[in-house]
This record gives C-alpha cells, sequence and structure tokens, in this order.
C-alpha cells in the first residue's frame, strides 16, 4: 500500500513526520520509505544512514546523424520546448539544457535513423536497506538540474520494485507534476501544514490538487501553538480531516539535532505518543 | 562594397525612431538595418517569433536574427540561451541603450561594447528571469 506525506508549503515538518512513521510502522510491516524530495532529500540525513548503491537517472536527448538528416525542420518547428535550432543553411542542433526528453523529434522525423537515442545525466537514486523491515530509497537532482520529474518517477519506480507490505513517500514542497509523481495511487495522503498565512495558503493548493486526483486529505498542523491563523475554514471547505495537532517542542529540536526520529529520541514523551496514534490509523487502512 | 546588416531589438513597432529594448528574447521587433560603405541603407522591421513563445524564447529570437543574415546585434542585455545561439551562429552582440538611431550612430562610431556575460550566472535558465 502507498501513503504519501506532502504538505504544500516548505519547512512544515513533512520529513520529520515521515521519518516517524516510517520508524514505528516499519516495527510491524515492511515499509520503504521514499524520499522523493529530490532537490534537498535528507531522510537520510534524520535517520543517521548513508546514501547506498547509487544509480544513474537519464534522460533522452536527441543524437543528430547529419549524413540522415534532409534539413526539412519538422523536429524543430515541433519542439515543444523550443530546445532545437536550425540556421539556414545549417543542420538542427540542441540546446540541451531546454530539453525536456520527450522524444517528439525523433517521432516527428521522417528519415530513418536520423534522429538517435543519447541521453544526459539529471538525478541519481539511492537504496539504503536501514533493517530487514526498513529500506529508505533516496531519489537525488543533479545540481543545477531544472527538470524534477524524472527523478522523482525514477526514484518511485525503484522504490515500487521492492516488495513491501507499505511504500511512504515524503514529497517535494509545492504542488507541481514532481509533487503528483509522487501522490498518484496513494491510499492515503497526510498533508502537513503550520498554523500561518503561509502555511493556509499552501494547504490550500495542496488540498486543491488532491481533490483534482480525488483522494482523500488527512492533515496534520504541526508546530499548532506557533501562529494564529485559521486552517480549520480551509480543511472544511476540501472535506479534509484533521487528524492531529503537534505542539511545538524541545524534544523534536533535540532529536533533529543528534539525527535520532523523536519517537526513538523520547518514546513517552508527548510528540512521540502522538506520531503512534498517528501510526495506528494508519494500521486501520493497511 | 561592404555590406553588413545589423538587427537591433526594438521595444516597440521598430525603426530608427523606436528604442532599443532593454530584453532580446522578449522584444517584440527587430529593427533590421542593412549598412553600406558606412551608411544606412536600408532599414527594415521584422516581428521577432520569440515575444509569443511560452519558453526558450531567446532561442528562436537568436534563430531568427541568424537567419535574417545579421552578423550585428544590439539590445540592452541577452539572456543565456540568446547568447549560445547566437554565439553558434557567429554574431556579433552589443549592448545599447536609448533610441536606435544614436545606438545605429554609436556602432558606425564603434563605441558600442559586448554585453557583461554570464548575467545571473546560469545557463539555460531563459524565461527572462535572468534580468
Amino acid at each position: 500500500m502507498k501513503i504519501t506525506v506532502t504538505g504544500g508549503k516548505g519547512g512544515t515538518g513533512k520529513s520529520t513526520i515521515a521519518t516517524n512513521l516510517a520508524v514505528l510502522l516499519s516495527a510491524k510491516y515492511r515499509t520503504v520509505l521514499v524520499d522523493a524530495d529530490v532537490e534537498c532529500p535528507n531522510d537520510y540525513i534524520l535517520l543517521s544512514t548513508k546514501l547506498e548503491n547509487e544509480e544513474n537517472v537519464y534522460l533522452f536527448k536527441p543524437k543528430f546523424d547529419y549524413e540522415k538528416c534532409t534539413r526539412c525542420g519538422l523536429c524543430v518547428e515541433n519542439c515543444g520546448e523550443n530546445a532545437l535550432v536550425m540556421f539556414k543553411n545549417g543542420y538542427p542542433f540542441l540546446m540541451p539544457t531546454l530539453c525536456s526528453g520527450c522524444r517528439t523529434c525523433q517521432l516527428v522525423c521522417p528519415e530513418e535513423d536520423a534522429i538517435l537515442d543519447d541521453r544526459r545525466l539529471v538525478g541519481k537514486t539511492y537504496h539504503t536497506r536501514i533493517s530487514d523491515n526498513l529500506h529508505l530509497v533516496t531519489g537525488m537532482l543533479r545540481e543545477g538540474e531544472e527538470r524534477s520529474y524524472p527523478t522523482v518517477l525514477a526514484a518511485r519506480r525503484r522504490a515500487m520494485s521492492i516488495d513491501a507490505d507499505l511504500h511512504l513517500f515524503d514529497t517535494m514542497p509545492g504542488t507541481g507534476n514532481h509533487v503528483a509523481a509522487a501522490i498518484e495511487d496513494s491510499k492515503v495522503v497526510i498533508a502537513v501544514t503550520e498554523p500561518t498565512r503561509l502555511g493556509v495558503h499552501d494547504l490550500e493548493m495542496i488540498l486543491k490538487l488532491l481533490k483534482k486526483l480525488k483522494l482523500h486529505a488527512w492533515v496534520i498542523v504541526n508546530r499548532y501553538d506557533m501562529g494564529s491563523a485559521d486552517y480549520r475554514e480551509i480543511v472544511k471547505k476540501y472535506s479534509a480531516e484533521i487528524i492531529a495537532e503537534i505542539p511545538m517542542s524541545e524534544d523534536v529540536m533535540k532529536s533533529y539535532v543528534s539525527g535520532v526520529p523523536v519517537v526513538k529520541y523520547n518514546p513517552n514523551g508527548e510528540v512521540a505518543s502522538i506520531l503512534k496514534d498517528i501510526a495506528s490509523r494508519i494500521e486501520e487502512v493497511l | 562594397m561592404s555590406s553588413i546588416k545589423v538587427c537591433v531589438a526594438s521595444s516597440g513597432a521598430g525603426g530608427l525612431e523606436d528604442s532599443v529594448s532593454m530584453q532580446f528574447g522578449r522584444c517584440p521587433m527587430f529593427t533590421v538595418i542593412t549598412i553600406e560603405n558606412g551608411s544606412v541603407v536600408d532599414v527594415r522591421t521584422v516581428p521577432n517569433p520569440g515575444s509569443s513563445a511560452s519558453g526558450g524564447a531567446g532561442i528562436q529570437a537568436a534563430q531568427a536574427v541568424v537567419n535574417e543574415g545579421c552578423s550585428v546585434v544590439i539590445a540592452g542585455a541577452f539572456g543565456p540561451n540568446a547568447e549560445q545561439v547566437l554565439r553558434a551562429g557567429g554574431v556579433e552582440m552589443l549592448s545599447a541603450q536609448g533610441s536606435i538611431e544614436n545606438a545605429v550612430k554609436s556602432y558606425l562610431e564603434g563605441s558600442l561594447s559586448p554585453p557583461v556575460s554570464g548575467r545571473g550566472g546560469r545557463k539555460g535558465r531563459g524565461f527572462g528571469r535572468h534580468m
């Protein structure tokens, strides 16, 4: 089963909650935690483990065979990203940073094998076996790369190929296709937010996306005592459900600094017990 | 007799009275000026196909300039994508502000300098986000 922790706004505690839930649930279930926050994946830091079993993520890019190219210009005309250039008396060539790897150029080219397969490195994925029951799959975007979607997809594929009871996805902030790719097919989606105007604003964006995807949302309000913005109205508007309100806590801060999930750092603390309740709610749908 | 075509990114409808666009890739119009033996013999306007592009505007604009047969292009600033294509097409880039007429004068006097390169420090951003 697939569960996703997301939330819209950055820095609300998505990774903290995802790593803690993964630790709790892996006590009973074979769990794969998927760090799909490919722009800055740091679940491995929160779990004090290492990135292992590196694999490259490549994206298609066209390679022209100028012996076969007739300079018809169809590839340039049809490139949705304007990544191809052809001067009046020249042959088409690629601006690699703009290419999305869609292969349209190859599909519209009337000549056989005039546009061949080439590829560029856009990211990496990792697979860390933390314990028999807890695996971590991490996607990491290459520095400077603009397109995060292919690396999220690669991490998702790698994670889903691991046989497990539970795949727990931790997404990037935002509501773009890199987030949607992680959310798709989830049984439960948890939106983590905070009671600030920014938090509520971005919560609405993610709830809109979930509505489009026809997915029910559970909302966790993290550090609910830090601000006074009204999140209840938005939650009601989108028929979502607040399943937990987590207070600010010294335990969480200390666990964060020491690199030990709070459910292990202080298993009997207030926050740990709230997280255990959330884990049992997940168990109910497992 | 030496003839050279100079393209000026224009902020309005183009022509010598118009002003130089601060932006190469997304300017609405190009003013293409033919210069023979140091004097202007022809002024034409060409719409910039990049002005309405959703992405890769600089690329389309640069391609059009190369295809017009221009060997010099004048604008306030050039995006990183446009810069790459113009360089590949062997087009000289020069920076100017103010009226196109004055820019052309300055060009003929040889007082225009190339744009400051690496603006924004990132390649492939496009969308005019380098400003």
